[in-house]
């Protein structure tokens, strides 16, 4: 993890208090792309450089042809990108190893030695905040002309690894706002709370918790009934506590700078329903998939079967950012189904109005249920397919 | 200036007040940089015989230099000889019980002139762990003795295997050591690596820290005495691997025990074995003139040149190199051929570290089955008769170097 390495520590320490004591908004700025830059070298290594520096410029001027034309093939350029370094091996593996093992032999030869070691550093986080800027220039957005001001917005250090997902019409004001800005305590004293609270969540929480899932998750079908919902439950809080403290970190690192990042996480534990467990859980990416996929596909105005259909492939395609693999694909398409149930529940002849009124009167049914659904989808988030169906079933006795 | 609507105080966070939370933060810090210092100069292993799996870098639990030169210190004073023994698993007593370790053995053989301190690291090499600790002291125990082993024409470089290094870069970045030229030249050549020069300057700050925070020596004490959050896999589950280090005992098997007697040579790692226990004799090919095995002159020449830059000129007249024979019940089974061409390598062995400058003795040549608990391993009955052989060795040094008279 890179936000706890000793390097990290004296680089953030150096980015700020530097940046806090350049008294020009302009000198602020250059300071900080050059911080961003040295640590996006540093962490990505020339190799995972070279390729964000392509899709970057490409992005730029894109931006500023402000051509329609431009912007979607720069769109393209990216999403290529991003296959290409994430998922060429998967899509070989998938698509043409059933056909020909040969051929995938080669592909996979040929793409492997044509990439990096390992995909660039944060090319999918690049490639959705590249991707939003774009299609909000195509659609009249003011692109960003200053080039310092669009490196920052494409490498800010805090959120350049696992985001928060920035939209630039709300990074930039609060970039200019810090560019000025006197030094502020309130800023330093909450950002280093934040930043605190998310390093406990990550060491004291989330690697506690990865210790006992790692010892006991080979021993599932051993264990007892409350042993195994106890492993569930882990499962569930390791990875909010390490992907919320990521978030925490890298917004508390950006306050202390005095810029604001967008929340990624809201109790999402907390949700009665799907629709709202969504909105509070890596709520970045999730605004992004309903922005950039899920309303371009139609969203919810061409009749519930489209919203539903829509649904799973924007789900669907939020499974695989997360990884290469298909269990990914599938943790999205199961979320996607129960969104579509969720959606559509209440229109079901008879079942549908009674369901609805057991949850408007007990909401505690709702939680339940939807904490089920998206606990047990842990499993196939982090488990092969086969394993996670088995340790699902073992949940409920089921041999 | 006002700033935007976005930039209005966060919820979250709104009820803490700056001056307080800051001062408050500074403070904490200060207060575990000073427990940490304290922790460096504290000696929190009473009765410490040696890095046993607790507390070693197996369990996940790495002893610092501080940490290691508290015990020197509480053990031992500035004017008695320090004998700090370093190496592998062999002398650091592996199938030795407590108590019956060979390094006890050896102290109290030497009597109270000297004060022997085990340092001996499971799979480490002569130049790490003990020997960076010996060599950090050499000012506060300027009459120090360092024993390590290697086996017979086993190069041996600046710095060992990756996970023991540790000791040496807290040591090296710390300026704790000799200025040595040679080990210099390794640093520059493994910064010549652009991953290798990452992991070095993560190394390097994370020393820095630890020179104000002493942030390692406080976890570790923490971990020792009250809650362990490191990992490893001494408990069979949670919450036993949060229990404090100090709560599992050194409880390395007696080979002499019934129980491990007739384990000690399986059949089924034999033909590993005696693939090892021929490894010496492979590099003879020729006999001279005089009918003896001949060693190549560029093993000679490579040997040579590495035993020579293993430690800084003036550390290695201290420094007691011990060559260990293996197990009769392997070496038995060598025919007439091998046996001389390996009889061989221990003489060019010994000569090659006398020629660099090295006080070195072999052993174990007329041990039995029953001194072993397995090829290389000594038994209590073996270490006991290192002991007997070294303790000699020690007390000519030491007269030697002008230690005693």
């Amino acid at each position: 993890m890179i936000f706890t390495t000793y390097w990290f520590l004296l680089f953030a320490v150096v980015a700020i208090v530097v940046f806090r004591a350049l008294p020009w908004a302009a000198a602020r700025q250059g300071w900080l792309a050059l911080a961003c830059a040295v640590f996006h070298y540093h962490f990505a290594g020339p190799a995972g450089v070279k390729p964000i520096i392509v899709l970057m410029v490409l992005t730029y001027f894109a931006g500023l042809s402000r051509r329609r034309a431009a912007c979607v093939a720069a769109m393209v350029a990216c999403v290529i990108a991003l296959c290409f370094y994430k998922y060429s091996l998967f899509l070989i593996g998938s698509a043409v190893a059933p056909f020909s093992a040969g051929l995938a032999a080669s592909l996979a030869r040929l793409a492997t030695h044509a990439m990096p070691g390992a995909p660039p550093l944060g090319v999918s986080f690049f490639t959705f905040e590249f991707v939003h800027y774009l299609f909000e220039v195509r659609r009249g957005g003011e692109p960003i002309r200053n080039p310092v001001k669009f490196l920052l917005f494409a490498i800010f250090f805090p959120s350049l690894v696992a985001g928060p997902i920035k939209r630039y019409a709300q990074f930039l004001p609060s970039l200019e706002w810090a560019s000025r800005a006197p030094f502020s305590a309130d800023d330093l004293a909450q950002g280093l709370a934040r930043v605190g609270l998310g390093f406990a969540k990550k060491l004291l929480i989330a690697d506690q918790l990865t210790l006992y899932i790692d010892q006991n998750q080979p021993h599932f079908g051993e264990t007892g009934l409350f042993g195994r919902w106890l492993l569930l439950v882990a499962i569930a809080f390791r990875i909010l506590m390490d992907f919320s403290g990521y978030s925490d970190i890298a917004i508390g690192c950006a306050q202390i700078l005095g810029i604001r990042l967008p929340e990624n996480f809201a109790w999402p534990y907390g949700a009665r329903d799907l629709q709202q467990f969504w909105q509070r859980w890596h709520m970045s990416l999730t605004s992004w998939i309903r922005d950039y996929i899920y309303i371009p596909l139609g969203g919810s105005r061409r009749g519930w079967a489209r919203r539903v259909i829509n649904g799973l492939i924007a789900f669907g395609l939020c499974g695989l950012w997360h990884g290469a693999a298909r269990h990914y694909v599938l943790w999205g398409v199961y979320h996607g189904v129960g969104l579509g149930v969720c959606a559509t529940y209440e229109r079901w002849p008879v079942a549908g109005a009674a369901v609805s009124k057991v949850f408007r009167k007990e909401p505690l049914a709702g939680w339940v249920l939807t904490q089920l659904f998206s606990w047990m989808g842990w499993l196939l988030f982090f488990y092969p397919t086969a394993v996670a169906v088995r340790m699902a079933g073992q949940l409920f006795g089921v041999a | 200036m006002n700033p935007p609507d976005e930039h209005a105080p966060r919820a979250r966070f709104g009820w803490i007040r700056p001056a307080w939370f800051l001062a408050g933060l500074a403070l904490g810090l200060a207060g575990l940089a000073w427990l940490g210092y304290r922790s460096s100069r504290t000696d929190f292993h009473p009765g410490y015989v040696r890095i046993y799996q607790a507390i070693s870098p197996e369990t996940s639990y790495y002893p610092t230099l501080g940490e290691m030169e508290s015990i020197v210190r509480a053990k031992c004073r500035p004017g008695q000889v320090l004998v700090v023994v370093g190496g592998n698993s062999i002398l650091q007593g592996v199938w030795q019980p407590v108590g019956e370790v060979w390094s006890q053995r050896l102290q109290a053989l030497l009597g109270g002139h000297y004060c022997v301190v085990n340092f001996a690291f499971r799979g480490s090499s002569p130049t790490d762990g003990g020997a960076v600790v010996a060599e950090a002291l050499r000012k506060e125990f300027p009459h120090q003795i360092y024993i390590a082993d290697e086996a017979p024409l086993t190069g041996v470089g600046s710095w060992g295997p990756e996970s023991y290094r540790y000791v040496f870069w807290d040591a090296y970045f710390g300026g704790r050591l000799l200025p040595d030229a040679a080990r210099d030249a390794r640093v520059r050549e493994l910064e010549a690596d652009p991953a290798q020069r990452r992991a070095l300057r993560e190394l390097r700050i994370a020393d820095g820290f630890g020179r104000i925070f002493h942030q390692d020596d406080w976890w570790n004490q923490v971990c020792y005495r009250w809650l362990c959050t490191i990992p490893s896999d001494l408990g069979p589950a949670i919450p036993e691997l949060w229990r404090p280090r100090k709560d599992f005992a050194d409880q390395e098997p007696d080979a002499t025990d019934p129980v491990w007697l007739g384990r000690r040579y399986p059949d089924n790692v034999l033909a590993t074995e005696m693939q090892i226990e021929r490894s010496a004799a492979l590099f003879y090919h020729s006999r001279g003139p005089d009918g003896r095995w001949q060693l190549a002159e560029a093993t000679r020449q490579d040997l040579s040149s590495l035993f020579t830059a293993a430690f800084p000129a003036p550390l290695r007249a201290r420094t007691l190199m011990l060559i260990g024979y293996d197990s009769p019940y392997y070496r038995s089974r060598l025919d007439a051929d091998e046996a001389s061409r390996q009889e061989q390598a221990y003489e060019d062995t010994l000569r090659l570290w006398h020629e660099a400058g090295y006080p070195a003795i072999a052993y174990g040549r007329n041990f039995n089955e029953n001194d072993y608990g397995d090829r290389i391993h000594l038994s209590k009955l073996g270490g006991a008769k290192l002991a007997d052989a070294v303790a000699p060795a020690v007390r000519q040094l030491a007269q030697k170097l002008g230690y005693l008279p």
